[in-house]
């Protein structure tokens, strides 16, 4: 018996996978189970928004934003209303602040829920998800009776939020808060101490710093290595600093940190959503704003924490009500860029545990 | 949706064929059997039947309705209960719920999915993205509506549309698999 | 660009109250400026403003990769932190413009630093070698708006398929369907 003749494969991951993160595609080179070569494809959700909004006026193209990552809808909101807000200066009424806190963290709640329970079912755990989602149906249900929709909110507008809280909507939200507390508990329980879990991510593409910086990572993928940079804190915008939370950083860089920085952020957005219900005052939830919102010609870039990183909005405009061009620097797209080298010299199960850490969403992807 | 209704009447010949269509069997085929009665007809109820409460959906989650997807399998509204199981191979899917945008860049795939799914087959537009291209209509890379690419049978409205709104659509599904195995051609 | 309040009819002509954030940036940019001009000598900056607090730099596009690396190595600055780019399409001036905006930790600001380029055959030098983030967004830049970067490891097209035909984000681009 000779020896037995082994070849690289090109195998094609393909853009239609179990993996629920969306029409991703990765070419991998595969020697037996080992990668040795990984180049990620995107663009099959290219839907040419930044196109379309040269089109459109700025409030047009709130819905937009809501379906670029549309599992965070409220802080694509968020995003392009501070955006057109700072560079027309215009004043928000307190009500409508404390209102797009309190849902834009909630919000990050529920990504982060979806996070833990499509990882988990990557790595082939099933009820996690149920149960996540589960929750994520209560959240989802506030949030229905807030403006109306379940995924795609078109919530905020240029100065202040479309509709205030029906009655018994604060009471709910803040009934929320303790239940998500325990239920947060019941998952820590379920997942944190598995050791096939454990075994799976731990140590599992890890990098440093130095490289996260010099690609450009921001949100969790820069923070777990250690690095204490967020948005909310760093750079503050609408009223988070009057918030006392923590930013949560990892130590590692490895997959497992990831994890548990994303369980960690819950308990800061329960924290922040708790006081912000606290403090909201009584007032209008809409600002003065001209009927045709014009912003002064010039060019402005804002970005916000959002979900999964850094989301920045960069707005040339002429003085008109269209933008001239509006680009969106898209956490995911950016985050992606680390999947090469974080794959090279992994087995295939584990490409889909890096794949799934690196939270991405497609439709930020692509845009 | 409405059902043609094909009483067998032999005098009207412009009307519906008045013998039940088999499926895999030629003209005069289907004529015999229709000739042998009541049992083979009801084979084809039992079949419908059966395809119908386990319809074993492809993973085509595209986009924002793709969540809606996940939701409607998930806790709240499960849909196992109606004999729905995600698969993810193609070989082993009955339908597929496409749902999401479909780009220039994807139609090819979905065209190579669908081609690769054994028959019978159905298809559902989850959401307007995939009826008519959606809010995206007017955009430059995307296809404006998934029947330009492939056959649907059921049209899902909605951006997204809510878990409810997509029971229903598969209800529908499940009803036209059931009249179809009668004999009657549904639109 | 000062924010003028008008003084009130009958008063003294009193001098208009600058805005604190203005002088800020405004200092900012000064500081940088003469690092640059020090190092590089007064023309490889085009223009130097503020847009809206943001100090900006148009560089010349023939020094436009040393000027960046200078932000990035010099220790007092230390730009490394790519966080956006973005290219724009200003057909009735005539050119294409790349935006690059870059972060330092060690100044705690962020600049903005950007390169026009003409219409016909546009490029301009890659900063993909300097800042590995900037890779794919270069390559949507190219996709969408036909910029060739010189030096790029990796120029193709990201979003949209490689048979496409045209730069869609371009004003002149015609929907085909």
């Amino acid at each position: 018996m000779g020896e037995i003749r082994t070849e690289e494969l090109l195998m094609n991951i393909g853009p239609q996978h179990p993996s629920t993160h969306g029409v991703l595609r990765v070419i991998v080179k595969v020697d037996g189970e080992i990668i040795r070569e990984a180049e990620p494809v995107v663009g099959y959700l290219h839907r040419g928004t930044e196109k379309l909004a040269e089109d459109l006026q700025y409030t047009q193209i709130i819905p937009y934003t809501d379906r670029l990552d549309y599992l965070a809808s409220m802080a694509n909101n968020h995003a392009l209303v501070t955006a057109v807000e700072k560079a027309m200066d215009l004043e928000i009424p307190e009500r409508a602040e404390h209102l797009r806190v309190i849902v834009v963290e909630l919000q990050r709640l529920v990504s982060h829920l979806v996070f833990l329970g499509t990882y988990l079912l990557d790595l082939g755990a099933m009820s996690p998800f149920l149960y996540a989602f589960a929750n994520r149906e209560r959240v989802v249900d506030l949030f229905n009776r807030l403006c109306g929709a379940r995924l795609t909110y078109n919530y905020m507008r240029v100065g202040g939020v479309k509709w205030d809280t029906p009655d018994g909507w604060l009471e709910d939200a803040r009934a929320f808060v303790p239940h998500m507390r325990s239920e947060l508990k019941m998952l820590h329980d379920l997942v944190s101490g598995n050791e096939i879990f454990l075994n799976r991510v731990k140590g599992i593409g890890k990098y440093d710093t130095a490289t996260a910086l010099g690609l450009g990572l921001s949100g969790i993928n820069l923070r777990c290595t250690g690095l204490e940079w967020d948005l909310r804190k760093n750079k503050p915008y609408s009223i988070y600093d009057r918030f006392d939370f923590n930013v949560i950083t990892g130590k590692n860089g490895d997959c497992y940190d990831r994890y548990i920085c994303h369980m960690d952020e819950i308990v800061e957005s329960l924290k922040i959503v708790e006081q912000a219900l606290e403090a909201i005052p009584e007032g209008p939830v809409m600002g003065k704003v001209p009927k045709i919102l014009r912003v002064p010609a010039g060019e402005y870039y804002h970005a916000i924490e959002g979900v999964r990183g850094e989301l920045g909005v960069y707005i040339v405009s002429e003085g008109k009500d269209k933008p001239y061009r509006l680009k969106f620097r898209r956490p995911s797209f950016i985050n992606l860029q680390v999947l090469p080298q974080l794959l090279v010299g992994q087995s295939m199960s584990n490409l889909i545990a890096i794949l799934g850490a690196v939270d991405i969403v497609l439709g930020e992807v692509d845009a | 949706m409405e059902v043609n209704n094909n009483e067998p009447t032999i005098n009207n010949a412009s009307a519906q064929p008045a013998y039940i269509e088999f499926e895999g069997f030629t003209k005069e085929e289907s004529q015999e059997l229709t000739k042998a009665g009541v049992l083979i007809g009801t084979l084809e109820q039992i079949k419908g039947w059966a395809r119908s409460n386990s319809l074993w959906p492809l993973t085509f989650a595209t986009a924002c309705c793709g969540i809606e997807m996940m939701g409607t399998g998930a806790a709240h509204y499960d849909l196992d209960r109606f004999g729905i199981i995600f698969r993810a191979s193609p070989r082993q899917a009955d339908c597929v719920i496409i749902a999401g945008t479909i780009t220039k860049k994807m139609a090819p795939i979905l065209k190579r999915l669908y081609e690769q799914m054994p028959e019978p087959k159905w298809v559902v537009a989850m959401g307007s993205c995939a009826t008519a291209g959606g809010p995206y209509v007017r955009s430059y890379s995307v296809v404006k509506g998934a029947d330009q690419v492939i056959p649907v049978d059921v049209y899902i409205p909605g951006c997204p549309p809510s878990p409810p709104a997509l029971i229903y659509g598969l209800n529908k599904l499940q009803e036209k698999i059931r009249l179809e195995a009668k004999g009657k051609k549904v639109r | 660009m000062s924010e003028e309040t008008k003084a009130p009819q009958g008063t003294e002509e009193a001098p208009a109250p600058i805005d604190p954030r203005v002088e800020k940036a405004t200092a900012f940019l000064e500081t940088v400026k003469g690092k640059i001009t020090a190092r590089f000598g007064e023309g490889v900056i085009e223009e130097a403003l503020l847009a809206k607090f943001q100090p900006t730099f148009v560089l010349k596009k023939e020094h436009y990769l040393e000027v960046v690396t200078f932000l990035k190595d010099e220790p007092s600055l230390a730009f490394i932190y790519p966080e956006a780019m973005a290219g724009t399409d200003y057909m009735d001036k005539g050119y294409l413009e790349v935006y690059a905006y870059i972060h330092s930790f060690v100044m705690d600001a962020d600049i903005a630093v950007k390169v026009r380029t003409e219409r016909e055959n546009a490029s301009v030098p890659s900063l993909a070698s300097l800042f590995p983030g900037y890779n794919w967004e270069e390559r949507e830049i190219f996709d969408l708006l036909g910029i060739n970067f010189e030096g790029h490891p990796d120029m193709r097209r990201i979003m949209n398929t490689d048979e496409w035909n045209g730069h869609p984000l371009r004003k002149d681009y015609v929907v085909q369907d």
